[in-house]
């Protein structure tokens, strides 16, 4: 029965998202110039700024209150040259808004349509989507009005902070985690605990680089529990450390003490990794040292038996 | 000269010194582990060899604590002070002794007194890596047990780098010490002659 209504969503949501993708050929853009004079028009009402002053008298302000976007952080978001419009709908221009107009709202595979498919297909593995199949959309997690680029962020702190607010927002909180489920929410740092200095691992790695299985490019989707999840350190603390493959590919380009015989180079510009981000040169330089100490020492000690011996036989 | 034995090392030089040799074969076996962390490596399991560091890490240090305070309070600190005249020239002695004397079986320049337990040279290597490189070696590590205490950046890289860099340098400074003193130790009039005073705290001249 659930295995029934769970392919009826997917039917709903692949059919939403090839016909987006197919019929409805999304509407050009506005160049960055109109997208904004047209966001400015959106933002005069759904602002903290709109809910202070607001435009007209008429308006329904608790309502609005549940619907602010802050335009700084818009702006510096990966849609931030978008028309509020382009996944709006044009049904918003209109105030009072249309009744329907949220139904107008584009799905996110209308736009990114192959990473769209891949992710969702790996989306449908995880306890999130199997639990809570009518709940959880990519906007669950990503937040559109926000959610910057790593390359955006600049730095690996920065990313993990975007990232793991994510899984944070709800995991780490008893509100938005009861508005998905009636289970008591287990602790992070309790179910972390196992994990040395658990809140510095989260500043420096987002959870889905240990909760997600490897892929060569971008970020699975197919989330795992604890059971599942990354446990072995020597994955990250290697020299051949995964973070390479994961939050750390987003600064590769970084990689210019690489050539200066740092091993994961790009790992070491954001941060110190025991075992991952040694030096080999100060390495190799370390054993000549010790190998030449020994073999002094060596040496040293067997003129000591030569003389002793020579002077016991003269002695004689 | 008296050929008397004397006691020289009391009880708590002598648990200071071994305590701290065990402690620094055990942080070498651990640290190099977590160093070379490899999957599959015949090493030390990283999540064990991590626990091993920060404990005797600490015990380390809380030794360290020990023995300065008792050194102070002993007036043993006087022994690791080189005397200032001539100190070059007696340095030299000793020096041409492990070089050359000591083939010919010539009698130690500076032989172990109650008043002087340390050669030229022992006490200025003793000094060095006690009140420089062991400090060096417990600072930067308490600042791997607490990154937040290291800087956020540091030309441009993590501001972890020169502290990993310093606590490997002091580590591999007090590593070199570590296989010359145990050499060394091999020196007195018999091949454990050395060793035996490190046990019972009796000096036996020849």
């Amino acid at each position: 029965m659930k295995i029934a209504r769970m392919g009826t969503v997917f039917a709903v949501l692949a059919c939403l998202g090839l016909a987006g993708a197919a019929a409805a050929a999304p509407a050009a853009s506005a160049d960055d110039e109109d997208a904004t004079k047209a966001n400015a028009e959106c933002l005069g009402c759904h602002s903290e700024q709109g809910l202070q002053n607001p435009p007209r008298a008429d308006m329904n302000l608790r309502g609005l209150a549940n619907l602010l976007v802050s335009g700084e952080r818009f702006s510096k978001s990966v849609h931030g040259e978008e028309a509020c419009k382009d996944c709006h709908g044009a049904s918003y221009s209109k105030y009072p808004h249309e009744g329907n107009s949220r139904f107008q709202i584009k799905m996110c595979p209308e736009c990114h349509k192959t990473a769209g498919r891949e992710k969702q297909a790996q989306f449908q593995t995880t306890l999130h989507f199997k639990n809570h199949p009518y709940n959880f959309t990519c906007t669950s997690c990503h937040d559109p009005h926000t959610l910057q680029k790593p390359k955006q962020l600049g730095s690996a702190k920065r990313v993990a902070a975007q990232d793991n607010g994510m899984c944070r927002d709800c995991h780490d909180s008893d509100y938005r985690w009861g508005k998905f489920t009636t289970k008591e929410r287990p602790n992070l740092l309790e179910i972390h605990k196992w994990q040395p200095n658990p809140e510095l691992h989260w500043q420096s790695v987002r959870c889905v680089d240990c909760h997600t299985p490897p892929q060569e490019n971008g970020t699975n989707h197919a989330l795992v529990g604890k059971d599942k999840a990354e446990r072995d350190c020597v994955t990250c603390h290697s020299s051949s450390s995964s973070l390479r493959t994961r939050l750390y590919r987003f600064f590769a380009e970084q990689q210019q003490v690489a050539n200066k015989g740092f091993l994961n180079g790009a790992v070491l510009t954001q941060a110190y990794v025991v075992g991952a981000t040694r030096n080999e040169w100060v390495d190799w330089g370390t054993w000549a040292i010790t190998a030449f100490l020994l073999f002094g020492l060596a040496v040293h000690g067997g003129l000591r038996i030569l003389f002793h011996q020579l002077r016991q036989r003269r002695d004689r | 000269m008296s050929h008397q034995r004397f006691f020289m090392l009391p009880l708590w030089i002598r648990v200071w010194h071994w305590n701290n040799a065990a402690l620094i074969i055990l942080l070498l076996m651990s640290g190099l582990s977590l160093h070379y962390a490899t999957p599959g490596a015949m090493l030390i399991k990283f999540s064990l060899a991590r626990d091993m560091h920060n404990i005797c890490g600490i015990i380390l240090c809380i030794n360290y604590l020990f023995f300065f305070f008792l050194n102070i309070v002993s007036g043993n600190w006087w022994q690791f002070i080189p005397r200032p005249h001539g100190y070059a020239m007696r340095c030299w002695l000793q020096v041409k002794y492990y070089l050359y004397g000591i083939f010919r079986g010539d009698p130690h320049p500076f032989p172990t007194t109650l008043q002087d337990n340390f050669n030229p040279l022992q006490q200025l290597i003793y000094w060095g890596i006690i009140y420089m490189f062991m400090p060096l070696l417990m600072i930067t590590g308490v600042m791997y047990l607490y990154p937040s205490l290291a800087p956020d950046r540091w030309f441009g890289l993590d501001g972890l780098v020169p502290v990993a860099f310093l606590h490997y340098f002091a580590a591999f400074v007090i590593f070199l010490f570590m296989l010359i003193h145990i050499y060394l130790g091999t020196t007195g009039h018999t091949l454990t002659a050395k060793y035996k005073v490190m046990i019972t705290g009796w000096e036996e001249p020849e």
